[in-house]
């Protein structure tokens, strides 16, 4: 047997999951944070079962992707029991998609999350008026203290039913329906959703668009709009039925602190400064810990591979992959891992939609909204995350995102900068070239507002509540920003890293080093070997540094190369081409066109302020 | 005589409800239409050459069925235009009634019914148009009409929805989200720049500026009502 948890975005659903499949999966306090469907399995009373997650909607009749994704599945695949999963602190908006829902007729169950909260600020349900207007069971749970969730699979087996609400359309509508489905021989629900545009059926969707425009004319309002309005309408009678507000309405704790968190003063300065100390703790902490884990991985596992005495390919190829593991590590996990685990935290507070809200003016002037800032920040921690991310904004919106994000400066360019222009230049150095990214970013932005292609869009995003983040739900979202990490930028870490050591092992690299010495020289100032540190920042970023360290000789850049020359070559491999799991990502998510066109866009941005800030350097 | 004149006549001649004035037809049409009343009178005999209306004894005239649904036909292309014009195009309402006199002959009529659509579905203040052709008069309902976009209002209004402009995407969702004709929202928070919070139906809604500048509301004065 099948079932398939349905709901709004942060109802609980992903939490409810969880506890039944004992997979560890992301709970969203962002809207849209899990685009895939989830399955796992569940077992009761000796049999299996498979659960399926949808990711969280607002409505089965929308057109973002999430949306059409759960409409196509509901639609071509046989599910034995759909939970539905309410939040009782907005049962009217809820019952809204259960009601959508139940067009599909198949069995459903009702859980009302939630319901301690809901008790808390003065909202009393009758759940068991609930369940006889719906005609199905409801549950009401609180998934936070798994109360009442070893009720839901149970139900869902014996109890499921058919809803049959009668919506009133109208006439006008169920009319149109009547003629739809005698015209063309659709059933109701078909019918329903090509009224308001949705469908492929070509027959179907002509003449439903000559009965919605007439309907549309008549009426002064869509199809969709007036579908929409009814199902509310029952929506709200249902909710008004079985709803009791007590009059001890308390005050929820979002109240007093959003009158500071969303205002311009103090609310922007409280984002600057929230965003500003977690960049500085990762940088910090990220740092400590980094050369902890190197050095232990050195000593503990390369010095012992070298000591085995293995053929020189062998040696080289078991040293290229160790390499690239020993940055993961010294990587991944002081600086991913940190970065990600403050992000869970602002996330899971909601505080993150608030920034969204704030950051809207500002991320409309390089051509995105609000909702385009978490990405944006991700990609602080990694850019492949991030780059993952951006599936929920408009196409449009995507491209430009593509662009601004590969230039966010990574926790592996955070090493580069931190290694090369704060250790041998200075600490104000370090800083100019975050300033020089951002306001190559911010130019970028601008530039790509008036070129790219599609429409203009806006933010609508609904803030999620001011909880305190709980530890557990914390980690646990840490550690799926980490395995986006692990899983997906990893295996091309190590791939590229043996690749490039076998290219070094032929002797290509010498050659290529050879072939780029005239122009490293001569446009951008730096010594012949840089050509090759560049190539391997290709690879991995931070491996700019570290190769440049090796070929240098040695770790004590300052006396080696002049500080003008370290400037450049750490902006230089700041801005030029994103990594290869970068490009892979960017590939995978935009295609083939968008990674070559940003790949080749910072390539040519770091050749041409490296050659700049060579040409200011000499004439100086 | 060409099309765009036939058309002008016949559609003046309903809008200034120029049939059945005897004698003076020659004079009133002089006075509505910029021409003198000798080249009118060649003119009305052209169209009466064409069926599309008839000169009686006493002078009046007297639209046929074919002229009358060519004339209503252009009034109603003209005050949908001119309307759109002035509505969503802000356009002063001088430019915009010549600009629609150009273009209503230019323009099928399937193209203008398209735009009407779009200006019903807005909710469009100016319904002049949807009043058929025995509306004659101030072709607006006028600015006393209190709907308005959302962005005009300010922190703290409480407001009613009374409808959504068409544009790119968006809409849906906001209907979605709760924002439907007759729903009422309170504007929770306003920045300077235009992206706003509402509340609706219990929860809290971030929009941008262009998203909140879709949603026409009605302000409800008593404060109570939320």
């Amino acid at each position: 047997m099948k079932f398939a948890l349905i709901g709004n975005p942060n109802v609980g659903k992903s939490l409810i999951f969880n506890q039944l499949t004992g997979i560890g999966v992301e709970i969203s306090n962002f809207p849209g944070t899990t685009v895939d469907m989830l399955s796992g399995n569940v077992c009761y009373q000796r049999e299996r079962f498979e659960l399926i997650d949808f990711p969280g909607i607002y409505s089965l009749e929308g057109s973002s992707e999430e949306e059409e994704q759960v409409r196509s599945y509901l639609r071509t695949n046989e599910i034995d029991a759909l939970i539905v999963v309410l939040d009782a602190t907005k049962l009217e908006r809820n019952l809204y998609l259960l009601i959508q829902a139940a067009e599909y007729k198949i069995p459903m169950i009702t859980v009302v999350n939630v319901a301690d909260e809901a008790e808390k600020s003065g909202i009393i349900i009758d759940y068991e008026k609930l369940s006889s207007i719906l005609g199905c069971r409801v549950i009401p749970t609180v998934a936070v203290e798994g109360k009442n969730i070893d009720q839901i699979i149970p139900a869902a087996i014996q109890d499921a039913a058919v809803i049959d609400l009668k919506v009133p359309y109208g006439k006008h509508i169920e009319a149109a329906i009547r003629s739809l489905v005698k015209l063309t021989g659709c059933n109701r629900t078909d019918a329903l959703l090509a009224l308001q545009g949705i469908g492929k059926d070509r027959e179907l969707m002509e003449t439903a668009e000559t009965i919605a425009s007439e309907i549309e004319e008549e009426h002064q309002m869509s199809a969709h709009q007036i579908i929409a309005t009814n199902r509310y309408n029952e929506a709200g009678r249902i909710a008004s039925e079985v709803i009791n507000k007590s009059g001890g309405n308390l005050k929820r704790l979002s109240f007093d602190m959003d009158s500071l968190l969303t205002r311009v003063i103090p609310g922007v300065p409280i984002l600057a400064a929230v965003l500003f100390f977690t960049l500085l703790a990762v940088f910090i902490i990220g740092s400590f810990l980094e050369e902890t884990i190197v050095e232990l991985f050195e000593t503990l596992v390369i010095d012992p591979m070298y000591s085995l005495g293995l053929p020189p390919f062998w040696e080289k190829m078991a040293f290229s992959f160790l390499i690239a593991v020993e940055a993961g590590l010294g990587i991944a996990f002081p600086f991913v891992f940190t970065f990600y685990l403050l992000v869970s935290l602002l996330e899971d507070s909601g505080y993150m939609t608030r920034g969204a809200f704030l950051a809207d003016r500002a991320m409309h002037r390089v051509g995105m909204h609000g909702q385009a800032l978490i990405p944006m920040i991700l990609g602080f921690g990694c850019n492949v995350p991030a780059i993952m991310s951006i599936r929920q904004l408009s196409k449009r919106e995507r491209v430009i995102a593509s662009f601004l994000i590969t230039m966010v400066p990574c926790s592996a360019r955070t090493v580069i900068i931190a290694g090369i222009v704060a250790a041998f230049v200075g600490i104000t150095a370090a800083f100019s070239v975050y300033l020089l990214v951002f306001v190559l970013i911010m130019l970028t932005g601008l530039v790509l507002t008036r070129f790219a292609p599609g429409e203009r869009y806006g933010m609508v995003l609904e803030m999620s509540p001011l909880r305190r983040p709980r530890a557990d739900q914390t980690l646990k979202r840490a550690w799926l920003h980490m395995k986006e990490f692990l899983f997906i930028a990893m295996p091309l870490l190590l791939v590229s890293s043996v690749f490039l050591g076998m290219l070094d092992y032929y002797g290509i690299l010498a050659e290529f080093q050879r072939l780029f010495a005239p122009f490293m020289e001569q446009v951008l100032g730096l010594p012949d070997y840089a050509s090759t540190a560049l190539i391997f920042g290709i690879f991995r970023k931070e491996m700019a540094f570290e190769t440049l360290a090796v070929l240098a000789g040695t770790a004590d850049l300052g006396a080696v190369m002049a500080s003008s020359q370290l400037y450049i070559f750490a902006v230089v491999s700041v801005l030029f081409v994103p990594c290869v799991s970068t490009i892979a990502v960017l590939y995978r998510e935009m295609g083939l066109k968008i990674a070559a066109m940003v790949s080749v866009y910072t390539l040519t941005l770091g050749m041409v302020f490296g050659a700049l800030l060579n040409a200011i350097f000499k004439f100086f | 005589m060409d099309q765009a004149d036939r058309e002008d006549y016949l559609e003046a001649v309903i809008m200034h409800s120029a049939e059945g004035r005897g004698a003076e037809t020659l004079t009133y049409l002089s006075g509505v239409i910029e021409r003198d009343a000798d080249q009118i009178g060649a003119d009305l005999r052209i169209l009466q050459e064409e069926g599309d209306l008839v000169i009686e004894e006493d002078g009046s005239v007297k639209l046929t069925d074919k002229g009358r649904s060519t004339g209503e036909s252009v009034l109603k292309k003209h005050r949908i235009l001119e309307c759109f014009f002035t509505e969503m195009l802000g356009m002063d309402p001088d430019t915009a009634s010549k600009e629609a006199c150009e273009i209503e002959h230019a323009a099928s009529e399937d193209t203008v019914e398209k735009i009407g659509n779009l200006l019903s579905v807005s909710g469009s203040r100016c319904r002049g148009w949807r009043h058929g052709p025995g509306f004659v008069g101030t072709r607006f309902s006028g600015r006393h009409c209190r709907i308005n976009v959302i962005d005009e209002y300010s922190e703290g209004d409480i407001l009613k929805v009374a409808g959504m402009r068409h544009g790119p995407g968006g809409e849906r969702r906001l209907i979605d989200l709760g924002i439907i004709p007759g729903e009422v929202i309170r504007i929770v928070r306003k920045l300077p720049g235009g992206s706003m919070l509402i509340s609706v139906k219990g929860t809290e809604i971030a929009l941008s500026r262009e998203i909140a500048g879709k949603v026409l509301v009605e302000k409800i004065p008593d404060r109570d009502r939320l």
